[in-house]
């Protein structure tokens, strides 16, 4: 079967008074059903590959290569046609919620906006529900509270929930995950990975789920990109990466994530 | 006799929407050269009781004994509490002025204590940043020049520089990557062991914690739940609350009903508690299960 998604030699360079090479011939292909990690420090290149795979890049970043999404190549389309899978096609969740909503209106009015321009859903009581829908499958429950609020009257961990059952409502072919929940605590975090693999098991979502915590790698992934200084250091199943690392690189990341477990 | 012993502590916040009892009777106690943590979820009130301790907050009643002397009012004993008592946040991007170099910054942390000179300081300064692993490349950097963990090891040194007896640790790796989180973990556990120090670690991972401490509190929202060793927490968590924090950081933890009670009466668990029953209306007396493990539970 072919991979949804193909990432075919992408290089990234950040042209500006110093030369950045973020990203050096990446390269890796995600099945449809699968939830693939990828995992590295901060600096490793991580976010600037999940929006380089959504042309989200700032003007300053070159970009090489080419990604394939089913079986067109992306890095060719028009504004306009890529304008059309954002969200539709492959939605984004971003590592801080507070960011990413707009401060001066309700989380509702900026909900029903999004499935309405993305023409996720016509009819005004049907986007009602829909969105009630996607909010309670991200573990929110007290619905209306949520959509009368503005982000800032909500805590970091609602709005996040809040940020994925937006991404969700509109069912893309692929979930692409960056840091979601890293500025959240424990508790939260592990309602998250079983919606994860909820969305997954029950949804057929496919995920790609970027994080620097081996724990979370652990309990969610099926297979594990390890990206060291925007190269890819180590593919391979989920369980012989933390059983039998090969590459130096990721033995130490094994080592620390083990040192600190026990 | 504790170095420091928290009684009965209350603080409450008025908010628009209600009251918000941050804390709600907080009794605790740190053991000198010892780490002693405290652990729940974001929103429980560890900051606050942080805050309160250095006298940034005022609680609303109870005391706060440093060596048996009253340090509640920080304004009758504020020599004592600064001198003895020192804090690394959470965030080190937040912790520094943007205008003072490294030196700058230790300088102005020693002048705050000591009548020192500047040609005799720099012996002190440099021995100091050695002390954290920073070299000498770092001395006139500003903060945003620096990394994450670099910052944080400044921020250990600046505590550290006036060689308190207890240093607050109000979750000091929560931002940073997990070999630099290990990094800090070593350095933090050789400078304890060197100058015998006393550290309350303030965590939300449980993991972490197990690592580094000494005796545990768990917190949920503004009560203590469970205290007792470390190996006694791990060993054997008896509060509901305790066993779901455990089960979190091994991500098993599946459902978890939207925010938790915030009662004055009774207990604070009991919302969420999978054994409530009416009883549970009623405060919970403290119960001493084993020698130095305590739980706030009807049903131990």
């Amino acid at each position: 079967m072919k991979p949804l998604l193909e990432v075919k030699d992408i290089s990234v360079e950040y042209v500006g008074e110093k030369r950045n090479q973020a990203l050096e011939k990446v390269s890796f292909d995600v099945k449809s059903g699968e939830i693939l990690g990828i995992i590295g420090e901060s600096g490793s290149g991580k976010t600037t590959l999940a929006y380089s795979i959504l042309n989200l890049l700032p003007e300053s970043a070159k970009l090489k290569g080419s990604i394939i999404f089913k079986g067109s190549i992306i890095t060719e389309f028009k504004e306009n046609k890529l304008c059309y899978l954002r969200g539709k096609e492959i939605g984004i969740i971003p590592q801080d919620p507070a960011a990413s909503f707009n401060p001066v209106f309700s989380v509702g009015y900026q909900f029903n906006e999004f499935l309405k321009v993305k023409g996720i859903c016509k009819d005004a009581e049907e986007r009602l529900v829909l969105m009630e829908e996607a909010l309670n499958k991200a573990c929110l429950w007290d619905v209306n509270k949520i959509l009368n609020s503005y982000p800032h009257q909500l805590s970091g961990g609602q709005l996040q929930r809040a940020m994925i059952a937006l991404v969700i409502a509109a069912k893309p072919s692929l979930l692409i995950a960056d840091e979601p929940t890293s500025s959240l605590d424990v508790t939260i975090e592990s309602q998250l990975v079983h919606m994860f693999l909820r969305l997954r098991d029950e949804m057929g979502f496919t995920i790609i789920f970027i994080t620097h915590n081996l724990g979370l790698i652990e309990a969610l992934c099926d297979r594990v990109v390890v990206l060291y200084q925007g190269q890819v250091k180590e593919m391979a199943d989920k369980a012989s990466i933390i059983a039998a690392p090969r590459d130096e690189y990721t033995k130490s990341l094994v080592v620390s994530f083990r040192e600190v477990g026990e | 006799m504790d170095l420091l012993d928290i009684q009965n502590i209350k603080k409450y916040f008025k908010q628009p929407w209600g009251i918000n009892y941050a804390l709600d009777g907080v009794d605790m106690s740190i053991k000198e050269k010892a780490t002693t943590a405290l652990v729940g979820e974001s929103g429980c009130g560890k900051t606050t009781l942080a805050k309160t301790i250095l006298g940034f907050y005022r609680p609303d009643s109870g005391k706060i004994l440093f060596k048996g002397e009253d340090i509640t009012d920080v304004k009758t004993n504020n020599k004592l509490v600064r001198e003895n008592i020192q804090i690394v946040f959470q965030n080190p991007f937040l912790s520094f002025n943007p205008r003072y170099t490294a030196f700058a910054t230790l300088y102005e942390a020693v002048r705050a204590m000591n009548n020192i000179s500047k040609k005799e300081v720099r012996g002190f300064l440099v021995e100091s940043l050695n002390s954290v692993g920073l070299g000498e490349e770092f001395f006139f950097r500003y903060p945003h020049q620096m990394s994450g963990g670099e910052l944080q090891r400044l921020s250990i040194a600046r505590a550290l520089i006036n060689k308190p007896k207890i240093v607050i640790l109000d979750e000091p790796t929560s931002s940073l990557d997990i070999s630099t989180a290990v990094n800090i973990l070593k350095l933090l556990a050789k400078l304890q062991q060197e100058a015998l120090l006393s550290y309350f670690f303030i965590s939300h991972n449980l993991k972490l914690v197990k690592r580094i401490a000494h005796y545990v509190f768990v917190m949920y929202y503004g009560k203590i739940v469970e205290y007792g060793l470390k190996e006694q927490i791990y060993g054997f968590p008896r509060h509901p609350y305790t066993k779901l924090l455990l089960d979190a950081c091994e991500y098993k933890m599946k459902d978890y009903p939207a925010s938790g009670s915030k009662h004055k009466q009774g207990c604070v668990f009991r919302e969420i508690c999978p054994h409530s029953k009416d009883i549970c209306g009623n405060e919970p007396e403290k119960t001493e299960i084993e020698p130095n493990h305590f739980v706030f539970c009807h049903f131990v």
